[in-house]
């Protein structure tokens, strides 16, 4: 919610829980002081505060069935987010969202699936998954490839194991540099892309990664004939307001914070300075 | 209220019996030829031949730093929105200025209200001093269809001798007047006059941009790889200053500043702009405008595309204050005609 | 929280960094909440040789100093470089443009056998430098701001942007256009555009910023009258060090 006195006020949460994903990645849970019922679509993000350091903008990554409290993983990347890694449970810190639109779920429903997230890509890709397992029925085939840079940046390895063991989802994990207990695939996530079956009429591509990634992931989907339009990714712009004012997250026509953060490929063909 | 005149020599009481209810800003000389708004204290004969101020009127409503929350963080964090806004009359802004404050009240209130902006709006009166002469050879007013305004004021003032010929706008222009100013009504010689004027100063301005400037999104569009902005990337410094000047330039950038106590502070904003080097660069290190010559057309898009396709009008104004400050003479002119030569799609 | 231990060193140069320090007064009392200081040599007599931050005034001209500098980068956890003469060599850098035994000739004259000089260079040609605070001297507010950011645990806010930005916020006009010349455009902000504003052109007493123009900044000191030498001459002043990007 933004407030309405003034739109850069947070609203103070609480922070109930804390577990440490990867050297450098963290998981925190929120609790609103003031509001009950967070609502949100996955694919939309907060900006987090800090008092005295500034604020970030973090995808939300939790399951927006879990209205009670808000799931971030945060990477440590430099003032705010090394802030956000050094709190414990019971600290207090402060949230404006959601912001940003998400993905087009009502759009999606009916068709095959196929999730690629490039290592923190996975945030906010949880909380869409989380959904679409949640409403299984809602979607037809369902494909999550994951690609890390090396056996010890796997993000939520527990829950990767899960939703392995289910029979109604297919799910493929690969690492750039295997280390000697690394028994699955290798290389970048791109490779993982030619071997599937796909339908290509029926299948909308959830993409979020790094900003390299893009490139090569689109050529793969394209090489499959995936329709621009059915092709959704999120980008990361540097934001300052989340509330399509400040004009650093523009690309071109559009602002990130206000437009996006997930955008066809149908747009984003468009935009000169998008990928 | 139908229009009215007030004498030249009544001016000064009119603006210093303003000062009772409001803070009075107006145009002065800083340096021979360079003007600045400031706080009006003494009033004599107001200026009246003035060209562009160095900065343009926004800063009384979009100040160049402004703090936007105190927050102590101690024993829990407790935060406040802090909204500064005061009475205040800008006396004398130009048409130009006018059409700027009027794109930046879009902006401000579009999708969600800021208002740290539109408190400030609110609590504005705004006395416009319209041109019938070019201000200076960096005018395009005319150009960009921002010479003629008939909103975004409470009261427009146009000078026909001895009189300003005064239109009123709004019911607070009309308190104002009546209770500040000695004034007759215009009579139907004066319209005249006032009309005539108007009508004359249309040949004065030359349409500088050679084209319809509804034309311009679409070749803006199609220029992302004109040589123009190669040519930009080698001369532009990179200084920032054809933002910081523009009446239209609106980005900032948010920080937090701590008090000494390390406990309690402010979160403030400050002008950015989309020139400098970092503006784009995100955490992984990408600046998605690593160039001059990518920030330029950044800027330029913004006026003549970007922003005119979102809000279906040219988001410059035409007070020339970038030509005029650039070092290296970058013309928006210019470089806007360079553009339109290189991509004419046909010649309609 | 035990308070950091903070000392103050200085190298070849006048103290006058350390002087805007001693002139802080108000916030100086509040800052020794916060940190203890522990070495200062403008302040007091006693030095101590713990300590976590170290503000290190001052270049490199001699070989002794290489050895100082280098211990104090081994107790050091977080070294500042204050002032131009530290962060880029600053004026010092002048003698660099002559052969060393000339400078010392010029300087020391008939003495000239018991001096040992080499080129002038910032602390950071000998020594990793974490944080830089620039200027000759350096700006109060940008000290306290560093200080302050450093006990937080964040980057301070060192503008990357030429001393322009800040020159046209405080509504000056450009000296440009009064036909002075200016290493604004090219030089980093911070100072608020300090010379500028009493119309005096910036001689660049901050540094480059990290990309600056420097061809067309070149090309715009010549329009405005100054032959090659001349411009060379207003990098020089200050940026002796970096002379390789003028040239
Ligand atoms: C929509 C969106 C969603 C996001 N979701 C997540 C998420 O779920 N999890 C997550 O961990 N991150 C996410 N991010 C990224 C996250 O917002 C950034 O990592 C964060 O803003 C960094 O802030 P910081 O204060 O920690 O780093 P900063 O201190 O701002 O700096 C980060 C890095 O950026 C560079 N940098 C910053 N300023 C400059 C400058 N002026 N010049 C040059 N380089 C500079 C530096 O290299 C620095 O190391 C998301 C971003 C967006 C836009
Ligand atoms: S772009 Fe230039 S001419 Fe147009 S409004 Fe801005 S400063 Fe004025
Ligand atoms: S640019 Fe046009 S509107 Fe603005 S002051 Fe000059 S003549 Fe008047
Ligand atoms: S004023 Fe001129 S030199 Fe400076 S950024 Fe703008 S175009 Fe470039
Ligand atoms: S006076 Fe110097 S610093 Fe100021 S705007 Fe002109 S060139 Fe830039
Ligand atoms: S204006 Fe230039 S010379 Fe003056 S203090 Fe600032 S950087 Fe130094
Ligand atoms: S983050 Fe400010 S406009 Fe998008």
């Amino acid at each position: 919610m933004i407030n309405n006195d003034s739109i850069f006020l947070p609203e103070i949460a609480e922070v109930v829980s804390t577990r440490q994903l990867t050297e450098m990645e963290k998981y925190i849970e929120l609790k609103l002081k003031e509001t009950k019922e967070f609502n949100f679509n996955p694919g939309q993000f907060i900006q987090l505060s800090i008092f005295g350091i500034g604020e970030a903008p973090i995808s939300i990554s939790s399951s927006p069935f879990n209205k009670d409290t808000i799931g971030l993983c945060v990477r440590k990347a430099g003032d705010v987010t090394s802030a956000i890694h050094k709190l414990e449970a019971g600290s207090y810190i402060g949230i404006r969202g959601p912001l940003g639109n998400g993905f087009p779920i009502e759009e999606m429903k009916g068709k095959d699936l196929l999730f690629v997230a490039g290592g923190l890509g996975l945030a906010p890709l949880r909380s869409l998954i989380n959904y679409v397992l949640e409403r299984r029925d809602d979607f037809a085939k369902i494909t999550i490839l994951y690609g890390a840079k090396n056996p010890g940046e796997i993000l939520f390895a527990d829950e990767l194991e899960l939703w392995k063991k289910r029979k109604d989802i297919a799910i493929d994990i690969t690492v750039d540099k295997p280390d000697d207990n690394w028994s699955s695939k290798s290389g970048v996530v791109t490779r993982l892309i030619p071997p599937l079956d796909m339908e290509p009429t029926n299948t909308y591509a959830l993409v979020v990664g790094p900003p390299v990634m893009y490139k090569y992931v689109l050529l793969e989907l394209q090489a499959k004939q995936i329709s621009e339009d059915h092709i959704i990714m999120s980008l990361e712009r540097r934001m300052k307001c989340g509330i399509g004012k400040c004009g650093h997250c523009q690309i071109n026509g559009v602002y990130v914070c206000l437009d996006g953060p997930e955008f066809s490929y149908h747009t984003l063909k468009f935009l000169s300075e998008a990928i | 209220m139908n229009d009215i005149l007030i004498c030249k020599k009544d001016i000064g009481t009119f603006c210093s019996n303003l000062k009772e209810q409001f803070t009075v800003y107006g145009v002065k000389q800083k340096e021979e030829g360079f003007y600045v708004f400031d706080e009006i204290d003494e009033f004599s004969d107001p200026l009246k031949d003035y060209i562009p101020t160095i900065l343009p009127p926004k800063k009384y409503l979009f100040p160049q730093q402004e703090t936007l929350l105190r927050f102590d963080t101690q024993p829990l964090p407790d935060v406040k929105p802090v909204i500064e806004s005061r009475k205040q009359v800008l006396f004398g802004v130009r048409p130009c200025d006018i059409h700027g404050i009027s794109l930046l009240d879009k902006i401000f209130t579009a999708d969600h209200d800021d208002k740290n902006y539109t408190r400030k709006r609110e609590e504005t009166v705004i006395i416009g001093m319209d041109c019938l002469e070019p201000c200076y050879e960096h005018a395009l007013c005319a150009s960009v269809g921002c010479l003629n305004v008939d909103d975004g004021y409470d009261i427009m003032m146009t000078d026909i001798g001895d009189y300003f010929y005064t239109s009123i706008k709004t019911s607070q222009g009309e308190e104002i007047v009546r209770k500040y100013s000695k004034y007759t009504g215009a009579g139907e010689e004066d319209r005249k006059r006032f009309l005539r004027l108007r009508n004359d100063r249309e040949g004065k301005f030359e349409n500088k941009i050679k084209t319809d400037i509804s034309n311009l999104p679409l070749i803006f569009k199609n220029a992302d790889n004109d040589p123009v902005w190669d040519e930009l990337n080698d001369r532009c410094l990179g200084c920032g200053r054809c933002n910081i000047v523009c009446p239209t330039c609106y980005c900032f950038d948010v920080y937090d500043c701590m008090d000494l106590n390390m406990t309690s502070g402010e979160r403030c904003r400050e002008w950015d702009a989309c020139t400098l080097k970092d503006f784009a660069v995100v955490s992984t290190g990408e600046n998605f405008r690593s160039t001059r010559g990518q920030r330029l057309r950044h800027r330029f898009n913004r006026k003549f595309n970007y922003l005119m396709t979102r809000y279906n009008t040219s988001f410059c104004v035409g007070c020339g204050r970038c030509t005029r400050s650039c070092p290296v003479n970058i013309d928006v002119v210019e470089t806007v005609n360079a553009v339109i030569k290189n991509n004419k799609t046909d010649d309609k | 929280m035990t308070k950091p231990r903070v000392a103050f060193f200085s190298f070849t140069s006048c103290e006058g960094c350390q002087l805007v320090v001693l002139t802080i007064e108000e916030q100086l009392l509040e800052l020794v909440n916060l940190i203890d200081i522990v070495s200062f040599r403008e302040a007091m007599s006693e030095k101590s040789e713990e300590y976590d931050i170290a503000f290190v005034e001052g270049s490199i001209t001699r070989t002794s100093e290489i050895e100082r500098i280098k211990k104090i980068r081994e107790t050091a956890k977080v070294i500042i470089a204050l002032g131009a003469c530290a962060t880029i060599g600053g004026v010092n850098c002048l003698k660099n443009q002559f052969e060393m035994d000339k400078v010392k000739d010029i300087v020391y004259g008939k003495m000239a056998g018991n001096y040992e000089t080499i080129p002038a260079r910032p602390i950071e040609a000998v020594i990793k430098v974490d944080y830089w605070i620039q200027g000759c001297p350096i700006d109060k507010d940008e000290f306290i701001e560093v200080t302050k950011a450093i006990l937080l645990g964040k980057k301070p806010r060192i503008p990357d942007y030429p001393v322009c930005v800040e020159c046209q916020m405080r509504e000056n006009v450009c000296l440009f256009e009064k036909g002075m010349v200016c290493m604004g455009p090219v030089t980093r902000a911070g100072c608020k555009a300090i010379c500028p504003t009493y119309n005096d052109g910036c001689v660049g007493c901050r540094g480059l910023i990290d990309d600056p123009n420097l061809s067309s900044h070149k090309n715009l000191l010549s329009e405005h009258g100054l032959t090659v030498d001349e411009a060379i001459s207003q990098y020089m002043l200050f940026g002796g060090n970096s002379k390789e990007k003028y040239e």
